[in-house]
């Protein structure tokens, strides 16, 4: 983590909150998709589809927040001082979204869809996936999420007191709120018959998708955490297993103070004390709508890889939480693993992985 | 998939009857000046579709969410459903960009440390849905889309995907786009006169089976090397008769959402309506919906059959 350059929608900044900053060779102007294609070709030559079979039916939904608004407070300080703003901002706006414009650098002409759920829209662009796969709508799908710091968020989160001063520390006791970042998390989704018909094979699959809305507060979730019990509950119905089945949670823990509780107390209501969970926030931060996609492929390359990374920042458990999280390194049991998300507006996803023994 | 439910809010005013009101007396909305700075034209809905009693538990909402919310509301017949089996999902180009920008002015006028938590909570997109959720209580899906092209269309096409895999037993689905000063100044700089930006939403009620207008969207490709959205409302297949983007934009302003706008109207149509500005429809044909953009085209097909 470093602070990057401020300037543009970063203007201003506050220097007081840590960031977590991409800070490979990406460019800021149109910052969030960059982030989303170079993560999108690593995914399509790791599913072998740099090269689209003739006729092939190739879907993109992604999930993104800051993307999805024409926000460029340099261009409204012009409006606002001289009334002739340059209009360049406005023109990248509206040449597409940031599905379509994944779809046009990819060549994808199966169906596009932008997810802006929020926080959740990376796990909710999974969802999507999924559902146009079962309708056979198209062969595969780019599916994820994308999200560049922003001055605009960054205040958003400030004025609702969820931000830390220091280091976030999920489900932590002395947690003090998230810390913002950025990035990009893309997996290929792709039906088994397709990749059948590629030569394709995996130990990867998913499994099971659940959403809900809590219809309680725009901004905070439901305090007994119904609605993400019910997601996770949907999730594992719709993969047809128990809790019982699930080696790790890939828990949304943003630490901060409300998140983490109720999250946390329904967590162990369905999987019981001895559920193993990791925030992955504290090697990220909060990346916003790019969570649900980087946190579906750490759940993933966990699985592959087997092995599930430490919740890094946690000390002491939270007397208020029936858990503490993995502090370190922890192998990989069982074959199944969930990855949750929350976000504003009640919304709550939950999508389930699973690792075969043997390529499927 | 059929449809059970229609609601609109445009620049006619809330609700279908407003809607066919000014269908039928072939009488557009006027363009009415927006903002204090330039004062440009745009087809607004109307200041009293907001003091709508309907909409006083969330009074201090943006304009954006209560259009959607009155929408919604008129689409969605209360009935015994289980609520956690009704799916929402809303469409939009641009989202509530004019809370976006209220949230900008308010940070370059009085700095991060005086922002308003609630005027960010809502320039999140998902802000007008969460409202639909509260207000009908229901605990399924909600899912907010933003595409520039066709935003509406995919909607539909994924409502019917949940539907068909039983993910919901009911879906709301919708489209809601506003105007703001900011994005009247740019479409009039890019633009000119063309275009008169619209706003409105339109929201749908969707089951897998049972009494109603069927709907389904097709996709094709066509051989276009342009990146214009247009749509047009044909009525039935083969039928030369077609009400062109030049026509109904009278009615909503220039919407991206244009296929949404069509979709209510055609349900006049269905109903038996005629309007003098539209061929009575073929009564045994399926009434199309055609939005076209560059090589790709969306066709909702929507009636009897």
């Amino acid at each position: 983590m470093r602070p990057r350059t401020i300037q543009g929608n970063l203007e201003g900044l506050e220097a007081t909150f840590p960031i977590f900053a991409v800070t490979s060779d990406v460019p800021d102007v149109d910052r969030t998709y960059h982030l989303a294609l170079k993560a999108t070709r690593e995914a399509l030559v790791e599913a072998r589809l740099e090269q689209m079979p003739m006729g092939f039916r190739l879907g993109v939904c992604v999930g993104t927040t800051v993307a999805c608004q024409l926000n460029d407070i340099p261009f409204y300080r012009s409006y606002r001082e001289t009334g002739q703003p340059p209009l360049e901002p406005v023109y990248r706006f509206i040449a597409g979204s940031l599905a379509e414009r994944l779809a046009e650098a990819t060549h994808a002409e199966g169906p596009v869809l932008t997810v802006v759920n929020a926080c959740s829209s990376g796990t909710d662009a999974a969802g999507v996936a999924c559902s146009w796969l079962r309708a056979n709508l198209c062969d595969a799908v780019i599916v994820g999420g994308a999200d560049e710091l922003s001055k605009i968020p960054s205040s958003g989160f400030y004025s609702l007191s969820v931000k830390s001063p220091a280091l976030c520390k999920p489900f932590d006791r002395d947690r003090q709120g998230l810390n913002l970042g950025e990035g990009a998390g893309i997996a290929i989704f792709e039906r088994q018959d397709s990749a059948e018909r590629r030569g394709i094979a995996s130990t990867l699959e998913v499994v099971g998708f659940g959403a809900s809305a809590d219809g309680h507060h725009l901004t905070a979730p439901h305090p007994d955490g119904l609605g993400i019990e019910q997601a996770i509950r949907l999730a594992l119905g719709d993969a047809g297993i128990v809790p019982e089945e699930i080696d790790f949670i890939n828990a949304h823990g943003t630490a901060t103070r409300e998140n983490d509780r109720i999250e946390g107390n329904a967590l162990a209501r369905v999987f019981g004390p001895q559920l193993r969970v990791v925030s992955t926030k504290g090697y990220t931060g909060h990346t916003l709508g790019a969570a649900g996609g980087i946190e579906l492929v750490f759940t993933a390359l966990a699985l592959r890889e087997g092995w599930i990374p430490a919740n890094i920042g946690f000390e002491n458990q939270d007397p208020e939480i029936p858990f503490s999280p993995l502090q370190q390194i922890t192998p990989v049991k069982k074959n199944f693993a969930l990855s949750t998300s929350l976000a504003f507006g009640g919304n709550n996803a939950a999508v389930v992985l699973c690792r075969r023994e043997e390529k499927v | 998939m059929i449809v059970t439910g229609v609601g609109v809010v445009s620049p006619a005013g809330s609700g279908m009857e407003a809607l066919k009101k000014v269908l039928q007396a072939n009488t557009p909305p006027l363009p009415m000046p927006m903002g204090t700075r330039e004062k440009l034209p745009v087809l607004q809905v109307p200041a009293e579709v907001f003091k709508n009693p309907l909409l006083s538990p969330i009074r201090r909402a943006d304009r954006f969410s209560k259009m959607s919310l009155l929408a919604a509301l008129e689409a969605w017949q209360e009935s015994e459903v289980d609520l956690s089996r009704v799916g929402i999902i809303l469409a939009s180009a641009c989202g509530p960009h004019a809370t976006v920008f209220k949230f900008v002015n308010d940070l370059l006028e009085f700095g991060e440390s005086q922002s308003s938590p609630t005027v960010f909570s809502q320039s999140v997109h998902a802000a007008a849905a969460s409202m639909i959720a509260s207000a009908i209580k229901s605990h399924g899906s909600v899912l907010n889309v933003a595409d520039l092209h066709f935003p509406f269309e995919t909607a539909l096409e994924l409502a019917e995907a949940w539907l068909n895999e039983g993910r919901c037993d009911v879906v709301l689905v919708g489209a809601t786009e506003e105007c703001s000063e900011v994005y009247a100044h740019a479409i009039s700089r890019m633009w000119g006169e063309r275009f008169v930006p619209g706003e409105g939403s339109f929201f749908f009620r969707c089951e897998r089976e049972g009494k109603g207008p069927s709907v389904r969207v097709q996709k094709t490709l066509l051989d276009l090397p342009a990146r214009t959205l247009e749509n047009s409302l044909s009525l039935g297949e083969g039928s030369s008769v077609e009400l062109q983007e030049s026509s109904w934009v009278r009615y909503s302003g220039s919407l991206r959402i244009g296929g949404a706008f069509l979709l209510a109207v055609a349900e006049w149509l269905r109903r038996g309506e005629h309007f003098e500005s539209i061929e009575k429809p073929i009564s045994s044909s399926p009434i199309q919906i055609i939005s076209r953009c560059g090589n790709s085209q969306r066709v909702i097909v929507y009636g009897e059959g």
